[in-house]
């Protein structure tokens, strides 16, 4: 075991403000018209971070089961909302089924390897729970966005063979299956290419403050390579479950395609 | 006498801002119902309202007096076959675009896939049959337009509804095409609806007009 973490005094978090200076310098100087929201950004930094320390600080100490249960609940709904972000394509952003993609990935993945992996004293260790379901949610959102912004670009791209395949009497399914198989391909890539690169471009954030707060590298590279396989697991449910579960929308009760479906809204 | 398609106030609208249109009519066996009419005026529309690709307002079709909704929408759809007018082709080649179509469960269960049928519709489209191994994205538009309808032909629709399906044709294939389907309404327990603006459509023997104008007319 080596020395912990090398704490940063409020003096010392004053100065990180030399580094705003800096960004903002840059803007002045090529008026780039970013000045107000790099302030901006900072103070939210500074004020939400702060808040989070302050709501984990209570919630590690706590360690209710309930309460954990709740937070992470939550955590899944502001994703599900933020991923809409990600989805120019999808005219009417599906933010119910976005919900269940990703509580069903987030709930199955994170149990596995918080239970059967990790497997810390109490089973429900707050510390435990809320970083690694965060981490699974973070990347699950971004591959579930991407896949269901695919799939309406890719039926909208493949409008005519889907109307030929329609008008033959191929069902919803039949018809879309390329589509949706491009789409979840789309979802998994980023997290599967990286698996290729972890380690050889930058070292993974989750890992590198395992390392700076003191932790056995060999330790920290443990936990890292379970993070990026459950991140790939993850990706792979949510992006199956939500695609699954929205091709459907695009047709109506007939059968058919729906015009507003793959019009651009 | 019913025909083999009826269609009762069937009422649609072609657009979210245009008026409705509302139609009445029937086509007998081995009939061509040609439907005509300004551009906008609804012709495409309607083939794919019988077609169950776009949604109808009110009104009822029946195939061999039966009520359309009898049927779930691909059951549907594989007897009443579609061709836009500007049909897509899947990628691969002419062999690839024939033989897709049966990869789909309602095909699947309705017809066989037949080379001999293949062979002889490219005949008489007047198509060589070395176009089988051709790039189907590299055809021309009247390659494109004959290959489409020989296959929706091959998937054993009951009534086919071809959308301008001789415009990019020259005047010998446009014969061969009418000769083609006329041979093929001959057959029996079928009916084709056609939209067309010229007057060659005379080459088919039992044809039936629809005149399409502003809110619709009856047959």
């Amino acid at each position: 075991m080596t020395g912990g973490v090398v704490p940063i005094s409020d003096w010392q978090l004053a100065l990180s403000v030399i580094l705003v200076v800096i960004a903002g310098t840059v803007s002045a100087v090529f008026r780039l018209g970013l000045l107000r929201p790099l302030v901006w950004g900072t103070v939210r930094t500074f004020v939400q971070l702060t808040l989070v320390g302050y709501v984990l600080t209570y919630v590690f100490a706590l360690n209710n089961l309930y309460l954990i249960l709740a937070l992470v609940t939550l955590m899944v709904y502001i994703a599900s909302r933020a991923a809409v972000r990600r989805t120019p394509n999808v005219p009417r952003y599906p933010a119910g089924l976005a919900f269940v993609a990703l509580l069903a990935s987030t709930y199955l993945v994170g149990t596995i390897v918080t239970q059967l992996i990790i497997a810390p004293e109490p089973w429900y260790s707050a510390q435990i729970i809320i970083p690694i379901f965060g981490m699974i949610l973070g990347n699950s959102m971004n591959g579930i966005a991407l896949s269901l912004d695919r799939l309406y670009a890719e039926v909208r791209g493949r409008l005519g063979e889907v109307e030929t395949l329609l008008s033959f009497g191929a069902t919803p399914w039949e018809a879309v299956r390329d589509s949706v198989r491009e789409a979840i391909r789309a979802g998994m890539t980023p997290t599967i290419n990286s698996l290729m690169v972890v380690g050889l471009v930058s070292l993974p954030g989750m890992m590198t403050g395992q390392i700076l707060a003191g932790a056995d590298p060999q330790d920290a590279v443990r936990y890292q390579i379970v993070v990026m396989l459950m991140i790939a697991a993850a990706a792979a449910i949510g992006c199956l479950i939500l695609v699954g579960l929205s091709y459907r929308k695009m047709f109506d009760s007939d059968g058919a395609l729906r015009q507003e479906a793959y019009e651009r809204g | 006498m019913a025909g083999i398609l009826e269609f009762k106030d069937l009422i649609f609208r072609a657009g979210a801002a245009t008026p409705v249109i509302s139609l009445s009519g029937s086509i007998e066996d081995r009939q061509a119902l040609i439907v005509r009419g300004p551009s906008g005026s609804g012709k495409s529309t309607f083939l794919r309202v019988l077609a169950r690709l776009h949604p109808a307002v009110s009104g009822t079709v029946r195939l061999e007096g039966q009520d359309w909704l009898r049927y779930p929408g691909p059951e549907w759809r594989v007897r009443l076959v579609y061709v836009a007018q500007k049909p897509a082709m899947f990628s691969g080649s002419v062999l690839d675009n024939l033989v897709r179509p049966f990869e789909l469960g309602a095909v699947r269960r309705r017809a066989e896939l037949n080379m001999t049928l293949i062979e002889e519709g490219l005949d008489r489209l007047m198509l060589p049959r070395t176009i089988l191994k051709q790039d189907a994205g590299r055809l021309s538009g009247g390659e494109t337009a004959r290959v489409a309808v020989l296959r929706a032909v091959l998937v054993g629709p009951q009534v086919l509804l071809l959308d301008e399906p001789t415009a990019g044709l020259d005047r010998e294939s446009r014969s061969a095409f009418y000769a083609f389907m006329q041979g093929w309404l001959a057959k029996g327990k079928r009916a084709l609806v056609m939209v067309s603006h010229g007057e060659d459509y005379s080459l088919l023997k039992d044809t039936h007009i629809l005149n399409l104008g502003v809110g619709g007319v009856e047959v």
